[in-house]
Formats: C-alpha cells, structure tokens, sequence
C-alpha cells in the first residue's frame, strides 16, 4: 500500500499502562459540588435554579462552545476561580442524586442533513477529546476536500489508558461515530484507524465492530509499533499516510482530518442520542494511588473526588501532574475540575518520576535533535529562547513544537527544555496577537485618515458648488465618494481640487492661531503644575506643548510657502 | 590624470557615487560614451536608493505599536518611519518603549538609544476611559481619536471601545469637562501558571 513510513525522531518509554488497563472503566460516585468553567459564555440560569442533566447552562461565548449540566442539581454559586487553569467565572452545581435527564429528543442520524447534524455537533459541545480540545464541529466542516479519516487511538504516553479500555468496552459506538464523522466529511475514500502494539484487546474490539458494521469503505485498523510519540496529530498521519502536514498548517491542508477514539464516542453520543458532551474517561493512575483505574468523570468533577476513590496516598506522591508523564504540568490544587481534555491524572511516587536535578549547562550532545519528532533544533530553540530571541524562535519554527517532552527526557544535563519552550510560545503567541493588534490600529487610522479627507472633499465640493469651477485632474481614489448621485460631478471636481491645489490661506491661518492658543494654555498648565504633580504629568504636558509648537511652526512654513496672493477660491463660511 | 592626483582625489571621490563613476570613467578614457551610462547608472542608483529608503521606512513602521499619539513629533506612525528611514534618531516612541527601539537599532544595525524623555516615559499600555456620568455628549473628543474608538453622538453618552483604543491620550485634551481619563488597559491574555519560565543552568 506505501513505501516505509515513519516520522523522525521519537523514543522508546516503558509503557506503566496494565494497572490501570485491567478493571474496567468505573462509574464514581456522585461527587458532592461540580465546578463549570463558564469562560465568556452567557449564564442562562441564576444561583439557586434547579437544572436537569443535559440542561443547557450557559449560551457559547467566544469559544464556541455552550455548557450543559452535567447531572440535575441547583446551581449554589456563580464565582470567579483565580487558580484555575484559565482564571474566569465558573458556575457551581450540586447534585441532587437524581441524575434526571431534561428532555431528549434522538433523531436517527441517518434522516437528518449535514447542516442540522454540525448544529447538533456543536450545540454538543463537543471538542477534540485526545488533548487538543479543538471544537469538533469546526473539523467536520471542512474547507478542503478531504480523501482519509485518520482515527488516532494510539495513546502513546504512558500510564494512560482511557481510549484503551474505551474501544475494549464502547467499540460499537467508537465505529457508530467514526461512520457519522466519515458522511460528514464528505465520504472521504478511505479510514485508517492507527492503534498502538500494545492494545492487541482494543485492536481485537475495533475489529470485531468494524466487522458487525459492515461498511463498504476502505477502513484499516493499522497497528504501529510503541514509540513515543507517535500518537501525535502529525505523527501519526505521517505514519499512517506518509504525508507531512505543513509547518503551521492543518492536517486537512494534506486531504486528512485527524479525530481521537473518544471524539467519535461523544460524536456518537450526541447524535444518536441526543446526549450534549458530559462526561469523558479519565485515567487515574501512579504509584501512589493503591487502584489506579479509568473513570465516567462527569465534567467538572474535583480531581480529589477521583484520587480519593482510587485510594490515593498523598505521603507517597512525588509529582502530581495534570496529563502523562511526559506532556503532564503540575497540578497544584486537587479541587481543580476535571475538563473536556483532562485524560489523566498521575500520582507518581518519587521511583517512578524522581525530582528534577539541577539543570546543567548544554553540552551539545544533539541527542534532544536526535528524538525530536518535529525535526526542530533544540539547542537553538534553547539558546534563543533564554535569551527571548522571539524572531529566531519563529524562524527556528518553534511554534511545530509539540511539547512532547522527548528532548527533555533525553538531556543529559537535565534541562526542562520542553517547559522554556512552553514559556516562549506563550510570548511568541502574545507577541503575535499584539501585532495584530497594531495592524488592526493602522487599518483603522487609515479608514480614519480616508473619512477625514473625503469630508473635508465634500466640504469644499459645497463650496465649490456655488461657482462651478471645472478641474483638470481626476479626483484621488483613496476618496471614495458617496454623496447623492446629483452632486457627484462637483464632488469629484473639488477633490481634485482639493488634492492639487495649493492650500487655502484661511485654513492655515486658523490652525496656526489655534496652535498658539493650546501653546499659551499648555505653558499656563505646566507653569501651574506644583511639586505634587508626577513625572507623567508633567512629560505628558510637555510632549503636548511641543506637538503644538511643531503644528503651529508647519502652519507657519505652510503659510509663508503660500504665494503672495490670497487663493482665488472663496472661502464662504468657515465653520 | 596622473595617479598622484588620483590619490588626492580619492576622499572627494567617496564621498559621492556620482564623482566616483565620473573619476573612474575620466581614469579609464571612457568620457565620451561612458557619461551616458554613468548618467543613467546614477539615476537608477538614486532611485534605488528612495525605493531602498521606502521600503526601510516599512519595515520600521511595521515595528512600530501604531498607537497613532503623535508623541514623536509626527503625525501619525508612518511619518515618523519615514523620518527614522531618512535619518531621525530613532528614540522619540514612549508607546514602544525600549523593545521597539530594540528593534529598529536591530534592523539599522546601530547601537540602540535610551528612550528620549523630550517624547515621553515608557509606561504599562493605556486605554481611555471616560465616566460616563460626568460626559456631556459634546462630540468633540470624536475626531480627536486617531483610529475612531469612540462612540457616541450629540447629547448623547460617549464610550471608549477599550479592544480597539491604541491609549495615544489624544482625546483627553479636547474633553471640556475633563471625563476622560487614561487607566491600565487589560490584560488580554494572562500567561498560565504553566507558561512560567524554569531557571536557567548556571
């Protein structure tokens, strides 16, 4: 079917996934509060409302995405949470036990059109549950014509194994959904489903279904050997497909889009039942949790609620981190809530992740080159980002980085190069969005600038209006003019004139006089100024009284550069 | 001409482009027919030169925070580019601070200048805000506003769009009942915690 196909780089892990692979899946217990990040999402309910499960919370903000209640309940407080993850408002719901559902209504998928299908996608609230967490609905409407659907239940990082005991116990519904994702894309001619070595149940369950779905596409279960991370996006379609996702592209950019086994099940979910996105799998696994195991978290779920009922020991625990080992950030607070990307939580003792050793300085081994899956260069990416090199980090493409961690790992002098690499594509983002904000203030002063000169156009096209001078040049594009179609002609005869025609006295007189006026007011200001005044003041007051001295000296340049006699144009009534 | 006098020529010539190509022509016997070419050699010097002095003054702009507040000395972030491309000292930007000075001595390839206090103190970014219950909806810091982000009409409340104002202060001035104040501009995305830096080897 293909030449070889690989991905640079990668390395070989021990794989700590059997404890928590072997029970299955659990259902915890109802936890006592539910904390709902609500973003900028518009609240549709008050403090005190009984909310049914299912039930919409809050209208999508800026994200897109709506939030639902997760199980029924009343919502006790609406508050800010300064130490989650992103610091917003969050919505607290305590569950009444009930777990009554608010009214669903399923549709079978197969009636319905593409468009009510992507509403129904999205008014799910569905994202991309591997970790991206990018929303769904905006995959499946895709710009490009897609020709592979690439489903990633590789999970290559170790300790976790939630898509693992997902396709054991839910591969029916994973094959139901992964059908649904395909007629959304337009029947893209072929699926592949890329599954680690390591997962022969998970491979064996998705064939089965495959078999009882009995569908007529070209779909392949390929299963890769264990490196990681060959689990990522783009590692994966360059294994599966041997294309290479451009450098700040997207997968569809190369004809393939890229869904984890998790996303199908909530896709099937909600399509087929009408269910909005409530709960997801979360791994709880490490050393220093006495069951590990893979749990129904419903969304908003305290991590403690989870830890505690895998008999968590938190004398025992080293690191505690939000992800796997490799990608996972310290988790400071175990009241923070489970999230639509949270996968798994580690309790690792000090044997299993021992503490970070002093960073020494780079020796240029070139191992971190060696396993970086993105081909980047680690030690330049290093280099420039401690000295915050922004445009050799964007040259140097810092921005394909993945944040696998594979350099780190391998670092003999112990240096956190995936955490510098963190820290400068956030600077590297914010750099980027004020640039944009500064392109968006020029866009903006040049329409300011364009409307000043068109009005002041239409201005003297009034006047001019009253002696019908002709011109002999055609008015300036750059002033577009949309006055009434009878004044067109004189318009347009009086911008040319205002762009050719030497200025007019008056004008200038007046912007001279009323310089000296704001000189004589800032000197008086500044002069008034006591000792109390700051620094700031009295800078700012300066550089306005030296803006005024250099508008009433080029008023003044302006006028003397005038010839001697008046302008012959009228100048009828000045405003 | 003889190669002593050549020599005692030599700074004049390099001085201009223009001396040189006529100095090298008169060397090398070439008067005749090469004047035309030097003549033309030279006019698409200069032109390159204004085209190479444009595209500078760009590049400049394109480092410079565009918040249009005339604090320069310029109206506007375009002519003061094409016054650093010409020339000017390059430290009149308060808005931009020591990064973007940073930057421009980066492109020049010149040692960067301390920030000139004639223009201004580097301060955290601005935004106006005007209290909205002492305006009187005069309408006059509307066109004061370089990038329009006021809202507002006569007799009727004013408000400042705060994601588009670039905080240039120049609508403070115009405001007769002084409503409008300059406060910290917010933050529009916070580094999470996880964004920290770690500390680097010693």
């Amino acid at each position: 079917m293909s030449p070889a196909r690989t991905f640079p780089g990668g390395i070989l892990l021990p794989a700590h996934k059997h404890a928590s692979s072997a029970t299955p899946i659990r259902t915890p217990a109802l936890p006592p509060e539910l904390f709902l990040s609500l973003g900028d999402a518009t609240p549709l309910v008050a403090v005190g409302d009984p909310v049914l499960k299912g039930q919409l919370l809050a209208a999508a903000g800026s994200d897109g995405l709506p939030v639902h209640a997760p199980t029924s309940g009343h919502v006790a407080r609406i508050e800010f949470a300064p130490r989650a993850e992103v610091p917003g408002h969050r919505a607290v719901l305590i569950p009444d036990g009930a777990e009554r559902w608010c009214e669903r209504t399923p549709v079978n998928p197969a009636t319905r059109t593409l468009p009510e299908l992507l509403a129904a996608v999205r008014a799910a609230g569905i994202v991309g549950l591997g970790g991206g967490g990018f929303p769904t609905d905006i995959k499946l409407a895709p710009t490009h014509p897609i020709d592979t659907l690439v489903i990633n239940g590789m999970e290559c990082e170790p300790y976790i194994t939630a898509d693992d005991r997902l396709m054991r116990e839910e591969a029916g519904a994973i094959v139901a959904g992964m059908r649904l994702a395909a007629r959304l894309l337009g029947d893209p001619a072929r699926i592949l489903v890329g599954i680690e070595d390591d997962k022969p149940e998970a491979a064996a369950a998705m064939t089965a279904a495959l078999a009882v779905a009995d569908d007529p596409r070209e779909i392949v279960i390929v299963v890769l050997p264990s490196r990681y991370p060959a689990g990522g996006e783009r590692q994966l379609i360059q294994l599966l497909t041997g294309r290479q996702v451009p450098s700040g592209g997207l997968p569809r950019d190369v004809g393939v889009v890229c869904f984890n086994v998790g996303t199908l099940y909530a896709l099937h979910r909600a399509l087929a039942l009408d269910e909005p996105l409530l709960s997801r799998i979360v791994t709880i696994a490490g050393g220093a949790c006495r069951e590990p195991a893979n749990y129904r978290a419903l969304l908003g779920t305290p991590v403690a609620h989870l830890l505690a009922a895998s008999s968590y020991q938190p004398a025992r625990c080293e690191q505690l981190l939000l992800g796997g080992p490799m990608m996972g950030i310290p988790l400071d607070d175990v009241q923070a809530p489970v999230t639509k990307t949270t996968h798994c939580i580690l309790a690792a003792t000090a044997a299993e992740l021992p503490p970070a050793r002093q960073p020494q300085p780079c020796i240029r081994c070139g191992l971190c080159a060696d396993v970086c899956p993105a081909s980047l260069l680690p030690q330049q990416l290093l280099r420039h980002a401690v000295a915050r090199d922004h445009r050799q980090l964007e040259r140097h493409h810092l921005l394909d980085c993945i944040d696998c961690g594979a350099c780190a790992y391998v670092c003999p002098s112990a240096i956190p190069l995936v955490d510098h690499y963190r820290a400068a594509k956030a600077e590297v983002r914010a750099l980027r969005a004020e640039r944009g904000a500064a392109d968006q203030a020029r866009r903006r002063f040049e329409a300011h600038q364009a409307r000043v000169a068109r009005q002041s156009g239409e201005r003297s096209a009034r006047h001019a209006g009253l002696i019908g001078t002709s011109a002999d040049h055609d008015a300036p594009a750059s002033a577009p003019v949309d006055a009434a179609p009878v004044a067109t002609d004189l318009l347009e005869q009086a911008l040319a004139r205002a762009g050719a025609a030497t200025p007019r006295r008056a004008p200038l007189e007046r912007a001279l006089s009323a310089a000296e006026n704001r000189i004589a007011q800032l000197e008086t200001q500044l002069a008034a100024l006591d000792a109390t005044a700051t620094e700031a003041q009295r800078n700012g007051l300066r550089a306005r009284l030296e803006q005024a001295r250099l508008d009433g000296d080029l008023a003044r340049q302006r006028l003397l550069a005038l010839p001697a006699e008046p302008s012959p144009t009228p100048d009828g009534n000045p405003q | 001409m003889g190669s002593a006098e050549f020599l005692t020529q030599l700074p004049a010539a390099l001085a201009t482009l223009a001396t040189l190509a006529v100095l090298a022509a008169a060397v090398f016997g070439r008067a005749t027919h090469a004047d035309r070419d030097i003549d033309i050699d030279i006019d698409i010097g200069i032109q390159g030169l204004q085209t190479a002095e444009r595209e500078l003054a760009a590049q400049i702009e394109d480092l410079l925070p565009q918040t249009q507040c005339g604090q320069c000395g310029h109206p506007g972030c375009r002519p003061y580019a094409r016054a650093v491309a010409a020339g000017e000292p390059f430290n009149k930007c308060p808005p931009g601070g020591h990064a973007t000075i940073a930057a421009i001595a980066d492109l020049l390839g010149t040692p960067p200048l301390a920030l000139d206090p004639e223009h201004g103190r580097e301060g955290p970014k601005l935004v106006a805000y005007i209290r909205e219950a002492e305006c009187i909806g005069c309408t006059k810091c509307l066109p004061a506003c370089p990038v329009d982000a006021i809202l507002g009409a006569p007799r009727q409340m004013h408000t400042v769009i705060a994601a588009e104002c670039t905080g240039c202060d120049l609508c403070v001035e115009p405001c007769p009942v002084d409503c409008i104040e300059m406060i910290p501009a917010p933050v529009r995305s916070a580094l999470m915690a996880r964004d920290q830096r770690p500390p680097v080897a010693a």
